[in-house]
């Protein structure tokens, strides 16, 4: 009688923690914040969870060099917080080995707001954007399919997927979406020029600047549109293709001749922590940007209808652009503690 | 008092079964040597491609499976049975279904099941899903190890290789609580119809080549199905 009693005590104890097993872990929901005034977002996070769990998980993929072929490249080494998630002090961007690529890598911010991904937009939707750095013989050369294992194998990461996803099998579907967790929340909307525009108390503007603004409204905005400082479009401006990388930008993904020596036309913001500048990062100063788009245009079929007509500037109105492009710095992005180095 | 009651309609399963085949024979991979229409020798190391979308038919009913993504590689003998279910009893006559993936699911980020990325049947620097592969070497390749390579994929105009096949059934019954075997032959010497491996022999990217490689195996299929055997 009594080994029964304790049978079924003990039966009842199985069946509570074989329940248990099965309700998910709780989660915290997070936001997404859209800035005031500015559009929705392109990327429409139907597949993702906005968790902090996610958030964290895909924090610490993003700075972890596990994601490379000898562990010694994580997205962080070409994507540094405080240079705006780019990598400065070179032209163009080196990966493993010390390689170097043949583009200067891109500054992250606001990517949920972007249609395709890369210089030449060879990549159609951010979720998978994380596969072309991973498998690029010169930047990670690894494979996805032995990321996955690599991850699989980690208990630690197995813990953290399934807080996440509510599954310890990792598969590449849920490892991408997890990077993809942390990357849309790289948002920058609290520079000088944002305080401003929303009159905020304080935030205010000298001449010098003002006059960059309207500077700006007249000869920059039609590509590097307000808010997010890029219409999101293709376009060559004049840059001579580099005699050893030849790069046809644009065209190697459509193949059309009228792509040729077309790029994706960038942000701007937090543009005083970017350099070197361009497709190649072949201008170091923001003053070689500007002067390059009044005196240094180069002829092409391919070139911006936009910069055809010569962008004339006197060399108080240069300074005074430039002056206008630093109130686009904003140090909350730069410095959120959120988005540093995950320590344990 | 008339009371309508609405029966679930009775289902059935459809069981596929396919065969990689060289000119009809049995497909071996690395090991065997082929002849070619064209008189190139080869071996296949790897074939591999995406069924999706497949539906049956009959002149009054058509039944299309939901989330149709099937991954078939002639290494994985799991990848060559599979089964779908829930089919609406009867007698269907057509079997229709494309090689490769839909444009959709290139454009719609981190796919999961089959379409998981990882599975390495994806683009990364031009994103978009490779719909079929077919590599191998041959003493025509003025390549490294001969080998050649063809991925095939593209779902952007004017280089869209997804490829529509029909193939008309014969006494394709579906009926309750069974499973109805259908034995489905795929060629590989179709791929090579028309081309010569020494001077096309590494398609990898969407283009001319792709398409004209997509049309020739979309032929590649032949309905291999036993008289009297489809029911199990």
């Amino acid at each position: 009688m009594r080994n029964e009693k304790l049978f079924t005590v003990l039966f009842s104890v199985i069946m509570l923690l074989f329940v248990f097993s099965f309700i998910p872990n709780k989660t915290t929901k997070i936001k997404f914040i859209i800035p005031e005034g500015w559009p929705k977002p392109v990327y429409s996070m139907s597949k993702i969870p906005l968790t902090e769990e996610g958030f964290q998980l895909g924090r610490r993929l993003f700075y972890d060099p596990i994601l490379s072929r000898d562990s010694t490249i994580s997205c962080s080494s070409c994507h540094l917080q405080a240079t705006g998630f780019t990598h400065v002090d070179h032209t163009l961007s080196h990966g493993i080995g010390g390689q170097f690529g043949t583009r200067n890598s891109l500054a992250l911010m606001n990517l949920a707001w972007n249609k395709s991904f890369m210089w030449d937009g060879g990549v159609n939707h951010l979720e998978v954007q994380a596969i072309s750095p991973i498998t690029n013989k010169v930047e990670m050369d690894e494979s996805l399919e032995h990321v996955v294992l690599k991850l699989n194998a980690s208990e630690k990461y197995k813990r953290l997927f399934n807080s996440t996803f509510g599954d310890t099998i990792i598969t590449g579907q849920n490892f991408l979406l997890a990077i993809t967790e942390f990357i849309i929340q790289l948002n920058s909307y609290n520079s000088r020029y944002d305080r401003y525009m929303r009159k905020e108390q304080g935030a205010t503007f000298n001449e010098q600047e003002l006059n960059g603004l309207k500077l700006f409204r007249a000869n920059c905005n039609t590509c590097h549109t307000e808010p997010l400082f890029t219409n999101h479009s293709f376009e060559n401006n004049g840059l001579a293709a580099d005699y050893l990388l030849k790069d046809v930008g644009r065209m190697r993904i459509t193949q059309k001749a009228v792509d040729s020596l077309k790029f994706k036309v960038s942000t701007l913001r937090n543009i005083q922590f970017t350099p070197p500048y361009m497709h190649d990062g072949r201008f170091k100063k923001l003053s070689d940007v500007i002067n390059h788009y009044t005196d240094g245009i180069h002829q092409s079929k391919t070139l911006s209808k936009k910069l055809m007509k010569p962008i004339v500037l006197s060399a108080n109105d240069k300074i005074d652009l430039v002056a206008f492009l630093l109130t686009l710095t904003d140090k909350e992005f730069l410095f959120d503690p959120r988005f540093t180095f995950p320590r344990e | 008092m008339i009371v309508s009651i609405q029966f679930a309609t009775a289902q059935g399963a459809l069981g596929l079964q396919i065969i990689p085949v060289f000119n009809g024979k049995p497909l071996i991979l690395n090991d065997k040597m082929y002849g070619t229409e064209n008189g190139d020798s080869v071996s296949i190391e790897v074939f591999k491609f995406y069924m999706s979308s497949i539906s049956l038919r009959n002149e009054s009913k058509r039944f299309a499976e939901k989330s149709s993504y099937h991954l078939v590689d002639a290494e994985d003998s799991s990848s060559l049975n599979f089964k779908i279910e829930n089919i609406p009893e009867a007698e269907y006559s057509l079997l229709t279904f494309n090689i490769g993936v839909d444009s959709t699911a290139s454009v719609s980020g981190a796919m999961g099941g089959a379409l998981d990325p990882s599975i390495g049947m994806y683009w990364a620097w031009n994103t978009g899903y490779i719909d079929a592969k077919l590599v191998g070497h041959s003493p025509s390749c003025n390549t490294m190890h001969h080998q050649f390579d063809f991925h095939i994929g593209g779902y952007k105009e004017p280089y869209i290789t997804l490829r529509k096949v029909t193939l008309p059934l014969t006494a394709c019954v579906i009926s309750k609580g069974h499973t109805t075997l259908l034995t489905l032959n795929v060629d590989v010497a179709t791929w090579f119809s028309g081309i010569h491996l020494t001077a096309m022999n590494n398609v990898v990217i969407p283009s001319l080549e792709a398409l004209k490689i997509a049309d020739n195996y979309m032929e590649m299929f032949e309905n291999n199905t036993k008289k009297g055997g489809q029911k199990k």
